[in-house]
């Protein structure tokens, strides 16, 4: 009796290798997409967190640089007075040059401190948790199709590029529907891979998956430097504990009540002196 | 590609990403206040400034043993002051006097003379040193001296130095003498600490055991006996000796170097759990500021710091600013002497050994 004969299927070794690359492109689309959620909401976490430290510390120690300037000016006209008269007279040239660039510095800061302060008003307010989760969920799923980086070609990474800006915006905003919007707006992806041959789909995803993990190394160190920032450890450490700022409110306001303290009494010291020192002298002060 | 990924994350990200990376100077400051707040808020709370001027060198006393009594010395302003007089703003320059407070900080009593009240007792002239006493169980060991020319009286060295330590009942209502030693030099200044049930008095080379039965020799050092400070330290004595910390163990019956610190700066004490010695030192922060904390070590190891807050404190003169100059503990409390200030004196309540421990999980010590 023969043997009977059965066809057996043999899988393609290429077409094998295009799944497993395929596979290996979903997953570093999920981890990009993954990656850049969990940045941009970082970004716009401590952006806000910016503003609201601004509005609140940061215009203080902008305060406490100013009164520092200004005692220390007044203790240069005090100790100028005990100088000769051509000396004297020149004080507030030389308080003028030697402060500049300290007012200079201090204006521009208050000017940061009150620009960055206005943004509270304009910050969206805190989503409920399971908007947050929801917002989350839709912009991780948005940035994996259309994050500019996962574009196939030129003229989809264009698309994406104007697309990506319009979810981030909707995020930062905390837009739930914006975002709902947008999903049903924007074309769905093909996953395809472009090439007509196996051979060459599969040359394409190799270099895709090439390209995806340097992405993919890219975010993860964006978000790395981000962390590194004092901003950030200064976030860290009033979320750990909120009752950081109401102390550090508390410790500037006593320190500017201190200055503003020594300032006071300078001032009187000095026209005190200043007046007994036109007295003695004549000598009009310049 | 990664120029192409950042101009890609700036298009995409809008502003936000640039803003986010951007310094912004009042944070990074905000930051460090916010540092030296959270590493107080797990230390302790500042309980009370205690007035009275603080001189250099000067201590800001010690805790009883039992930690229920607070003896200081403070230097008084005219001949007219008393002792008794609760009324700091009269506390000057000279002669110091002794006071004796309550764990809170409130004045029980206040010698001018000393010892007091036994006018007929044969070291009566002698007078207190600054900072030579300590607490052992059921009261003092005060260090009394004479300046006079020793026998082997030396031109190279000052005066010859007679010194007497006295025993004084915890509430200072009884005392006595314990015994008598001499040497050449007040450069060789005798130091205490507690030891055990009696306390170490370091002079001129030899270290003095003294209790409640008496005084005797208890060992010799090779250090120079100009230290400063010694306190108890485990089974060791821990001498500072600018700008070294040196710790002494008991070794051929005698105390000898057994580690080195090379630590500069004191003062130091030790924490209400013994095997802590708590120092202050300087850290240079960002913007060039010197901030004065306080460090909990165990086997040479910083454990635990902090930035006391004296901010309440006006300096006399704000160029030289305000620097602790002496230290002390009783079970929960750290007292402070403030130098360059009218005020003086600090406490603060501690938040125990737990408090210490939990500070490397805030980042200290740091690395760098």
């Amino acid at each position: 009796m023969a043997e009977a004969t059965a066809l057996i299927q043999q899988d393609d070794p290429e077409a094998q290798e295009e799944d497993r690359l395929r596979a290996r492109i979903d997953a570093l689309r999920d981890e990009i997409a993954l990656a850049t959620a969990e940045l941009e909401e970082l970004r716009a976490q401590i952006s806000a967190f910016e503003a609201r430290f601004d509005a609140r510390i940061g215009v203080l120690i902008v305060e406490v640089d100013r009164l520092s300037v200004r005692i220390a000016e007044y203790e240069h006209r005090i100790a100028a007075l005990s100088e000769p008269a051509e000396t004297w007279t020149r004080v507030e040239e030389e308080i003028s040059q030697e402060y500049r660039a300290e007012w200079e510095r201090i204006e521009a800061e208050g000017e940061e401190a009150r620009q960055s302060g206005q943004r509270v008003a304009d910050l969206p307010p805190d989503p409920p948790e399971d908007v947050r989760l929801a917002l989350r969920h839709l912009y991780r799923k948005l940035a994996r199709d259309y994050h500019p980086d996962l574009a196939k070609t030129d003229e989809e990474r264009g698309f994406n590029e104007t697309a990506m800006r319009r979810i981030n915006a909707a995020y930062e905003a905390n837009d739930l529907d914006a975002l709902l919007r947008l999903e049903d707006e924007l074309p769905s992806r093909d996953s395809a891979f472009p090439g007509v041959t196996t051979s060459a789909r599969i040359s394409w995803a190799a270099a895709q998956i090439g390209r995806l993990d340097q992405v993919l190394a890219g975010l993860q160190a964006d978000l790395t430097r981000l962390k590194a920032t004092d901003k950030y450890r200064l976030y860290e450490k009033v979320q750990a504990d909120a009752s950081v700022l109401d102390r550090m409110e508390s410790s500037y306001r006593r320190e500017i009540d201190a200055k503003r303290e020594r300032l006071d009494s300078l001032i009187v010291e000095y026209r005190t002196a200043a007046s007994d020192k036109f007295m003695s002298t004549g000598t009009p002060h310049g | 590609m990664a120029d192409r990924q950042r101009a890609v994350v700036l298009a995409t990200g809008s502003a936000l990403a640039e803003r986010s990376l951007k310094s912004n100077p009042r944070m990074t400051r905000g930051l460090v206040r916010a540092e030296s707040l959270l590493e107080e808020q797990h230390v302790g709370e500042v309980l009370r400034v205690h007035s009275g001027p603080c001189l250099f060198n000067m201590s800001p006393g010690k805790f009883s043993v039992d930690g229920k009594y607070f003896l200081r010395q403070v230097m008084r302003k005219s001949p007219n002051y008393s002792a008794d007089s609760a009324d700091d703003s009269v506390i000057g320059i000279r002669p110091c006097v002794f006071q004796l407070l309550d764990e809170s900080g409130e004045l029980l009593r206040g010698w001018d003379g000393f010892p007091p009240s036994r006018d007929d007792h044969p070291i009566r002239n002698y007078k207190p040193f600054w900072d030579r006493f300590c607490p052992i169980p059921g009261g003092w060991v005060i260090l009394t001296y004479l300046m006079r020319p020793c026998d082997d009286y030396d031109p190279e060295w000052d005066n010859g130095l007679d010194i007497h330590a006295l025993f004084f009942a915890l509430d200072f209502t009884e005392y006595w003498d314990l015994g008598h030693i001499s040497g050449k030099s007040s450069q060789n200044l005798a130091c205490l600490c507690q030891y055990d049930d009696g306390a170490i008095v370091f002079f001129e080379n030899l270290f003095y055991y003294v209790t409640q039965d008496g005084l005797e020799i208890s060992g010799w050092s090779d250090v120079d006996s100009g230290a400063k400070r010694h306190v108890q330290f485990g089974r060791s004595i821990v001498t500072y000796e600018y700008p070294y910390i040196y710790e002494y163990g008991f070794k051929d019956s005698a105390l000898q170097v057994m580690n080195g610190y090379t630590m500069r700066d004191g003062p130091f004490s030790l924490s209400a759990h013994g095997e802590l010695l708590i120092a202050r030192f300087m850290r240079r922060l960002a913007g060039g500021a010197f901030v004065n904390r306080i460090a909990a070590i165990h086997d040479g190891q910083i454990i635990g710091a902090f930035t006391p807050d004296i901010s309440g404190l006006t300096p006399i003169d704000e160029n030289v600013g305000l620097s602790p100059r002496d230290i002390s503990c009783s079970d929960d409390t750290i007292v402070l002497s403030v130098a360059n200030s009218n005020e003086g004196f600090v406490s603060y309540r501690g938040g125990g050994r737990a408090a210490w421990e939990a500070l490397p999980a805030l980042g200290w010590p740091p690395s760098s």
